[in-house]
């Protein structure tokens, strides 16, 4: 993969109007939703676009789709397209649950989930964990941007080790890896994007609707007011040419903070 | 062979001649996994097909084998089945327990005993019954592995032979407990006869206790609230289940999974029709509640007090977003060590406000088996006739107790989704507002996802909305909304169960209770009135919130004594809050000991609040 994050801004542009229309004659206007409150550049409204798009080819009739979230910028993105489609905007990293409970109801929804890696990976792992377990019939949406934007800027679980947040913390811990975590859980549709390519993103929304079970998409997306700042693993400073990971990460910028702070930087810890 | 010894003295206030019919209390010691619980299960049988009324608490710890475990059987032909903190017959099998179980007899009360145990007994005012069990087990059962079990029947055979159950019962009773197993249920009988031939030839007849038999068990049931609840749930269409295994609100689960496994499959396909799902934790079953009751289902979760901690933010979301879904709690001691396994009504008043900002819930309180049942089906009708989150608040007592009770009818009015818009109703209306109040009553229309109809779908949220189901921060939007929550609570107040009052001329009080302290109020106000001349009117509440037959019910009495099985006064204090003007006279009357609540207990707090009462004159 080689688009960098500069190229997401012309992405996050709406999709242009057109009268085409798909196979159950529905146009692209038809898909989409209420206008993003996010902040221009986020990568998350590139992620709207490309599913606005991808429903719109696949001509899923959009009165039988479910959007779930839990809370958080990705969570308020379900409110961003689908306006003909049933919304839960729920609870904090829960949503794998409400999912979960809204695809045994009505097993002819199709039920998309857009969460976030706060939601996902630090307050709702586990729930997230066994509804992929279950193999719960959801495409489960990771919009992965390393941080809490709401509660501006905290680092969240899939910060990477090493990574500078903007309050200055440096994390000491090992990011949590959803994609493989799904995999152990025995998830049969699993996949790591960025929202900038959104051609990627499009191809795998629409194998990950087709797919009957658990489809976990995590799709990195920077946060362009919170992590986008020298030190950042996940800045517009960064070449996306490969994902960073905590064995090929080192941190340019900084030394190891004290011993004594360490403690205090682990997110999550107690 | 030990000689019986049942000549000692008595200070027991019963006339050696003429023993007591049909009234007394059995308490069967013995360790748990030990299989006792199959042969009280026999013996509590065998009283109701002799027609008598009979009720049994099993006390239990928190712990798989070897833990001191109690089977108390009360038996009482005027239909008196509370619990009862006094013990006629004790049968001491623990030997971990047996000097503590002699020590709280009271003079006169009957022990039976293992001869091996003789030594412990070192007390003369009890009529002992010593029996060898371990050479009457050897001889009726030769694998030496099954002694343990097949022993505890042996003691159901001496307890007949001491109270006179004719030996067909019991042999009927086994039969009936091991079904289709029916070389155990020879070996059994084998036992239990060997004991009861023994018991007839060698143990001195005792003229204190006897059971006759009598016609008052007809069309009767015995059962526990829990698997009552079950069946409500099945009756009133239940399609979602969602669960955490915690004691003691399991069993209610379980046997729903067992009844759903047989009644709601499709006949065409052979598929079931409903989902369960054990989830990983209680925060994830009341998430899939949510997520069903929102696209749909009738569901509901079963839980107990820590359980309903984890869910605080979910009752939330479940009151704020408007979603039909049901919690039975089946309430218990607190927190996980201790007494789990005793029963509480501590769970009240945090579920009544469970969750942040402004939320009150409807509660639904069963008193008896038949509420049990009942209120299951009346929850999911209120919680989609309401669009909220609706409680039922059973306890262990009620739930996991063996109850006498008449037998169920279902419900026969059809099961209604409440104020759901399809597809041609939209059409109809031609506009769609998710959270406005159209016809006062504080309740709006909603839809559920999958209709197809352009004006169909909205967006969840939990806190501001509009009417039109649109994000707002508005503090008009916001107030306007949770002024309209509470007319919707107004309107709960008269469609919730009716409390059930029993008013008497000449009252000196009035009683207020709820949930398993029925019978002991019952009871209770009977032995006041016959044995204190005190006369009692009585108001149980079934649900909250209370509406104004309770308030005229505290208007008519200069005393209201509050029974309930906490410490704070739960319910008084929720009183307090919707009648201030009666806050001196609501006093309360709290049983919080972990044991079910007696009728003594309830006639000692009356009597209590009473003299408060003409002290502060």
């Amino acid at each position: 993969m080689s688009t960098t994050v500069a190229d997401v801004s012309k992405e996050t542009k709406a999709p242009a109007a057109s009268s085409k229309t798909n196979r159950i004659g529905l146009t692209m206007q038809d898909y989409r939703g209420a206008e993003s409150t996010l902040c221009a550049g986020c990568g998350h409204d590139a992620i709207t676009n490309s599913i606005i798009k991808a429903f719109f080819e696949l001509g899923v009739d959009p009165h039988m789709v479910a959007k779930l979230s839990g809370i958080g910028c990705s969570s308020k993105t379900t409110n961003y397209f689908l306006n003909q489609s049933h919304g839960f905007n729920s609870l904090h990293g829960r949503m794998a649950t409400i999912a979960t409970g809204s695809s045994l109801a009505n097993r002819k929804l199709i039920n998309i989930g857009v969460s976030g890696d706060g939601d996902t990976a630090s307050i709702g792992l586990g729930n997230f964990s066994h509804m992929v377990r279950r193999n719960a019939h959801i495409v489960y949406i990771v919009e992965n941007n390393g941080c809490y934007g709401l509660t501006k800027g905290q680092a969240s679980a899939t910060a990477d080790r090493g990574t500078r947040m903007k309050s200055g913390q440096t994390i000491e811990s090992a990011p949590v890896d959803l994609c493989s975590l799904a995999i152990q859980m025995g998830c049969g549709f699993v996949a790591r994007s960025f929202s900038g390519d959104t051609q990627q993103v499009r191809t795998l929304l629409k194998a990950a609707i087709a797919h009957r079970g658990t489809a976990v998409l995590d799709i990195v997306s920077p946060c362009v007011t919170f992590n986008n700042h020298e030190g950042s693993t996940k800045s517009r400073c960064t070449k996306w040419t490969s994902f960073p990971t905590t064995k090929t990460f080192r941190s340019s910028t900084k030394k190891a903070p004290p011993k004594s702070s360490r403690c205090t930087t682990v997110p999550g810890s107690p | 062979m030990s000689q019986a010894v049942a000549e000692a003295e008595t200070n027991s206030d019963r006339s050696a001649s003429s023993p007591s019919i049909n009234d007394l209390v059995i308490k069967i010691a013995t360790p748990n996994g030990s299989g006792s619980q199959s042969a009280n299960l026999i013996l509590m049988r065998s009283i109701f097909t002799l027609g008598v009324p009979v009720g049994a608490k099993n006390l239990f710890p928190s712990n798989i084998q070897g833990l001191p475990t109690w089977f108390i059987v009360r038996v009482n032909e005027n239909g008196w089945l509370a619990h009862r903190n006094h013990t006629d017959l004790m049968v001491a099998m623990n030997p971990q327990t047996a000097a503590e179980d002699i020590t709280e007899l009271d003079p006169g009360a009957m022990l039976v005993i293992d001869e091996t145990f003789k030594s412990l007994v070192k007390r003369d005012d009890l009529h002992c019954f010593f029996i060898p069990f371990n050479t009457l087990v050897k001889e009726a059962c030769p694998e030496t592995r099954l002694r343990k079990m097949v022993v505890n029947v042996m003691y159901v055979g001496v307890l007949a032979s001491v109270l006179g159950i004719p030996f067909e019962e019991i042999g009927n009773a086994i039969d009936w407990q091991f079904a289709k197993k029916i070389k155990a249920a020879e070996l059994n009988k084998t036992a239990a006869l060997a004991a009861y031939t023994w018991a007839e030839e060698h143990l001195p007849k005792q003229n204190l206790h006897r059971l006759e038999r009598r016609n008052l068990t007809k069309d009767k049931i015995v059962i526990e609230g829990n698997e009552a609840a079950a069946l409500g749930m099945l009756f009133g269409g239940v399609t979602f289940l969602a669960w955490y295994p915690i004691t003691p609100s399991s069993s209610l689960c379980e046997h729903l999974i067992k009844y759903l496994g047989k009644h709601r499959r499709d006949p065409e396909t052979g598929q079931a029709t409903y989902a369960v799902i054990q989830a990983e934790d209680e925060l994830a079953s009341m998430g899939m509640v949510i997520g069903a009751g929102w696209a749909g289902a009738r569901a509901f979760t079963a839980t107990s007090g820590p359980g309903i901690s984890l869910m605080a933010e979910m009752a939330g979301l479940a009151y704020f977003a408007e979603i039909p879904s049901v919690i039975v709690d089946i309430q218990r001691m607190g927190p996980s060590t201790g007494l789990p396994t005793r029963t509480s009504q501590g769970d009240v008043a945090k579920a009544y406000y469970l969750s942040h900002g402004d939320c009150k819930h409807v509660l639904l309180l069963p008193g008896n088996m038949q509420e049990c049942f009942e209120f299951s089906e009346e929850a999911l009708h209120l919680a989609e006739q309401l669009q909220t989150l609706v409680f039922v608040m059973s306890d262990l007592d009620l739930g996991m107790n063996k109850w006498m009770s008449d037998s169920f009818t279902p419900s026969t009015k059809p099961i209604s989704r409440g104020k759901v818009l399809n597809a041609e109703e939209l059409s109809r209306n031609g506009e769609f507002a998710r959270y406005r109040d159209v016809d006062g009553d504080g309740i709006p229309y909603r839809t559920l996802p999958g209709t197809l109809h352009p004006n169909a779908a909205y967006f969840t949220r939990g806190t501001g909305h509009t009417e039109i189901a649109t994000y707002s921060e508005k503090p008009e939007d916001w107030q306007r909304n949770i002024d309209r929550l509470h007319r919707k609570f107004d309107t709960a107040r008269e469609v919730v169960p009716q409390p059930m009052v029993s008013e008497t001329e000449g009252s000196v009080a009035g009683i207020i209770a709820y949930g398993s302290s029925d019978p002991a109020v019952a009871e209770a106000r009977h032995i006041l009135e016959t044995k204190h001349d005190i006369k009692t009117s009585y108001l149980r509440l079934r649900a909250l919130p209370v509406n104004g037959a309770v308030k005229a019910f505290c208007e008519r009495h200069s005393l209201v004594c509050v029974v309930e099985q906490n410490r704070d006064g739960q319910v008084t204090s929720i009183l307090r809050g919707e009648y201030p003007e009666f806050g001196a006279k609501l006093k309360p009357a709290l049983h919080y000991n972990g044991m079910p609540i007696d009728a003594d207990s309830v006639v000692e707090l009356v009597l209590q609040r009473i003299a408060e009462q003409k002290g502060s004159k």
